[in-house]
């Protein structure tokens, strides 16, 4: 299946994912909603806690998802069963047989479809960067065990064919070839997120998502790093979700941003235009929390804060993710949207 | 550089740690000097050496670390060669240190409270023992004179005398502070469920809080009406009014003025002005302490002069007036005994200064149980616990998301400037720097590169070092390619004969190979370590990147964006 650039690569509709913690759920992600579209980088923002590496986790299935559906390369690759569960439960006791069944046939589709695709092994198209490079790296393996290890498991048998693709993938992630044979702990904090990227690209996946892949790392190897996702997206034609807590490199590399709290996007829209125009309160407190490099200005700024209880306009009714402009949506209530999108207007 | 007050001066700090490799030269002769009241910003890659001259400042190098040499200066002592005990004096209660991962700093199997009343615990008991040796051995001073001095045996017992006096008078002072400050915590925290609505229950506790505050302060000594009598007995007919004046206004006003009087009493039980009312009581001679104290230092300054071989810089160590502060100081902090339970009310009060929500909860929880910003709260708490003079920060924020961070900023500063601290902070974040910092100081491979006002680093830094940092780094208005530094620091166990940076420098010339530049001075409180500023060197622009950010500084400085 071919698709053009600026078509979804993956779709995420709905997604939950909860998890169960001694007295009662937690809702780390809360049904969230969004495309990402081929070769483009997508970064996801919120401040530690807000469900944004879950949220990746999930999409790339290391979790079973609660609720929703995800759809890479238009097939779907996950479809969240416990809650279409709970659906079926409360037709069947609601007594409406007929829907009931209905659920059921849908969740057995679902699930069925689900299984294809990833027999099908498109799962090898998405690959993820982690955060730490220290704890994702075994250890006790050599840097070719680690890169070859998931060509092996994706079917790869020929030792030469290996040892050819780990190369290439070194190569590409500016290391040498004869690195291959040593440890993790022979290289420095760049080299080893180098490392983890070049086992991320070694399988040729359409869609990296990269969780923080900077934030445990010096500042001036975190330009590295960025420096090299830049070069190996314009390369391999990379499309890319980009986790991060540090809003100026987001702003940086990303070309659409979505905005997380509590579980929730509350903003989503081109980098330029949020940061230009931010609607939600959050997003206008997180942005005024990000320190520049400018004595003078953060001398005077002034912090705000978002306070989820007050100050919303939304007259009791639960925040919908709303349109204000073209490609620029707010997490608000209807009388919100409608003065946003007035304002937008003008402008 | 300006002549104002030198808190801590570092001179030519060299640190060296043993190892099986070689010795790693980590400080190579680091100089500055942190004023009172400034916020000193060490900034510079991971083993460019900052850390390690903190650790050095603190006194915590790890067990292969060496001070090779130099000094540090602080309070007229030098750091440097302080032996332990005299350490255990200093660290937490005037210099304390925030570190990085609050995780890892704070004990996973012990209370988050626990830890905090273990710095004040751990301080008073170091304290006392301190001044029970200097007591011991004043008393030992005293002890001669004694000896074949008419009298002489008056002098020591007037001596022992004045001293359980004024320990006395010591502890009077901190237990009604404590009392005090802990009855106006109480009511604080009574008038928040008073406005959360849990009127009744608050009540209960407020019976119980005014018996305790009521009791020691109501009789005092000399028969005056104390200035708390009216705003308590108001709160308490207020209370015994209770449901049918349905904790209204009232109740929440008098409330407030009772917690404010309160709050005013333990102010002027504060040992500052304690120690002013210690110093009048026993030097103006008024009363039975102050006779006894001119007694002892007139009896003390006549056996100085009766004996026959006093050493000549003794006589001014033995004088009367020296003897009776030494006494008077040992005397104090052996009474500075903090009980296990006002410690936990300081915690407690502390814990809510520092922005923790719910401290009586907080104060059971284990550090597990809290979150990254509550955790670094925590640490905070602890490095104030005793209200230390220098406050070093080692990349406090490192390991904590923005919007947290930007409340931890928006609270060490505030901290800062409520308890007069002067800050050392050590970050990578040249972000934070902008916002936190009065001079910076730009660190790399053991030595100092440049330093200067916070202004005069971001408007007209001058090392490429200082321009590698500033262009590795995104804004939010970056928009081409970073600028990472290639390569990676020098190995420190032979360090470069030359700069240092060279070797990474896309501008280095031939000399920066071979030798070490000297500082170039740009300004009164601005210089920088690197050969391109001397008159002869060909004139060099930093990259555009930073040109770039200086232009929109310069464009943007004094208004909003």
């Amino acid at each position: 299946m071919t698709q053009g650039p600026g078509e979804p690569i993956l779709k995420v509709e709905h997604l939950k994912q909860y998890f169960k913690t001694g007295r009662a759920e937690l809702k780390a992600v809360d049904g969230i909603s969004f495309e990402v579209r081929r070769g483009e980088v997508f970064g996801i923002v919120g401040e530690s806690g807000c469900g944004k590496t879950t949220a990746a986790r999930s999409i790339i299935g290391l979790y079973d998802i609660t609720g929703g559906d995800i759809w890479f390369k238009g097939r779907r690759i996950a479809t969240g069963i416990p809650d279409m569960k709970k659906r079926i439960k409360r037709a069947q006791k609601a007594g409406s047989r007929a829907e009931a069944a209905l659920l059921s046939e849908t969740l057995r589709k679902n699930i069925e479809e689900a299984r294809t695709s990833k027999r099908s092994g498109i799962m090898t198209g998405m690959q993820m960067v982690f955060q730490d490079p220290v704890a994702s790296l075994n250890p006790r393996m050599t840097v070719r065990e680690i890169i070859a290890e998931g060509l092996i498991i994706s079917g790869m048998r020929g030792k030469e064919e290996i040892s050819l693709a780990v190369a290439s993938a070194l190569e590409q992630v500016g290391l040498l070839a004869e690195h291959a044979g040593r440890y993790p702990h022979e290289f420095s904090g760049g080299q080893r997120q180098r490392i983890g990227i070049a086992r991320a690209i070694a399988l040729k996946p359409e869609l990296i998502i990269a969780d923080e892949p900077i934030s445990a790392l010096d500042v001036s190897v975190q330009a590295q790093v960025i420096n090299l996702l830049n070069e190996l997206r314009r390369q391999m034609g990379l499309t890319l979700i980009f986790i991060s807590h540090d809003l100026s490199v987001v702003k940086y590399f990303s070309d659409r941003i979505a905005v997380m709290y509590g579980g929730k996007i509350v903003e989503l829209a081109e980098a330029r235009e949020l940061f230009s125009r931010p609607a939600h309160p959050y997003t206008r407190a997180l942005l005024s929390s990000i320190p520049l490099p400018d004595p003078y200005y953060e001398k005077r700024k002034q912090r705000l804060t978002y306070n989820p209880v007050s100050g919303r306009g939304c007259g009791g009714e639960p925040p919908q993710l709303r349109e204000i402009f073209p490609g620029h949506y707010v997490s608000c209530g209807r009388a919100e949207y409608e003065r946003l999108a007035a304002a937008g207007a003008e402008k | 550089m300006t002549g104002k007050d030198k808190l801590l001066d570092v001179k030519d700090l060299r640190v060296s740690f043993r190892t099986s490799n070689g010795t790693v030269k980590a400080v190579r002769g680091v100089s500055f000097a942190l004023e009172r009241g400034e916020t000193l910003a060490i900034v510079g890659e991971s083993g460019s050496g900052k850390s390690v001259t903190a650790r050095a400042v603190m006194g915590l190098l790890a067990g292969n670390g060496v001070i090779e040499g130099g000094e540090i200066i602080y309070d007229g002592m030098d750091l440097a060669k302080l032996g332990e005990r005299k350490f255990n004096c200093l660290r937490g209660s005037r210099l304390a240190m925030i570190f990085q991962d609050p995780l890892n700093s704070l004990n996973p199997i012990i209370r988050a409270g626990r830890q905090i009343t273990e710095t004040m615990l751990a301080n008073s008991k170091a304290k006392r023992r301190e001044a029970r040796r200097s007591f011991r051995s004043g008393l030992k001073s005293v002890a001669p004179y004694a000896r074949g001095v008419p009298g002489g045996a008056d002098i020591v017992r007037s001596f022992v005398k004045t001293a359980a006096l004024s320990a006395a008078l010591h502890r009077e002072h901190s237990m009604r502070l404590e009392r005090a400050a802990e009855a106006a915590f109480e009511l604080r925290e009574a008038l928040e469920s008073v406005l959360n609505g849990e009127t009744a229950k608050a009540l209960k506790r407020l019976r119980k809080t005014l018996l305790k505050a009521r009791l020691p302060y109501l009789e005092r000594a000399d028969g005056a009406a104390s200035p708390l009598s009216g705003p308590l007995d108001a709160l308490e007919s207020q209370v015994r009014l209770f449901p049918e004046n349905g904790g209204g206004d009232g109740l929440l006003e008098s409330i407030e003025r009772a917690a404010e009087a309160l709050e005013d009493e333990a102010k002027r039980h504060a040992p500052y002005y304690f120690a002013r009312a210690h110093m009048r009581l026993f030097k103006g001679g008024e009363g039975e302490a102050g006779a006894l104290m001119s007694e002892f230092i007139a009896l003390a300054d006549k056996a100085l002069s009766e004996r026959r071989h006093v050493p000549p810089e003794g006589k001014e160590a033995f004088s009367g007036a020296a003897l009776a502060e030494l006494l008077l100081d040992a005397a104090k902090c052996r009474a500075d005994r903090v009980s296990r339970r006002a410690a936990a009310g300081r915690a407690l009060r502390l814990m809510k200064e520092v922005g923790i929500p719910e401290p009586r909860k907080r104060f059971r929880q284990y550090p597990f149980e809290l979150s990254g910003g509550m955790r670094q709260r925590i640490v905070i708490a602890i490095a104030l616990s005793s209200n230390p003079e220098i406050l070093i920060c080692d990349e406090p924020t490192t390991a904590i998301d923005v919007t947290i961070q930007a409340q931890i900023l928006e609270l060490i500063r505030s901290m800062k400037a409520k308890y007069g601290l002067s800050v050392v902070f050590i970050t990578h974040n040249l972000g934070v720097v902008a916002g936190i910092a009065d001079r910076v100081a730009v660190m790399y491979a053991g030595k100092i590169v440049e330093c200067g006002l916070a202004e005069e680093i971001f408007t007209s830094p001058a090392h490429p070092y200082t321009w590698a940092l500033l262009a590795s780094m995104p804004d939010l208005e970056a928009a081409d390619k970073l600028e990472s530094i290639p390569g990676a620091p020098p190995n420190m166990i032979t360090p470069p004969e030359g700069d240092a940076f060279a070797e990474r420098n896309k501008y280095a010339l031939k000399i920066d190979f071979m030798m070490q530049p000297p500082e170039f001075q740009i300004s009164d409180t601005h210089w920088a370590a690197t050969w391109l500023l001397h008159p002869k060197a060909p004139k060099v622009e930093p990259p555009g990147i930073v040109l770039e950010r200086i232009k929109r500084i310069k464009l943007h400085g004094g208004e909003s964006r």
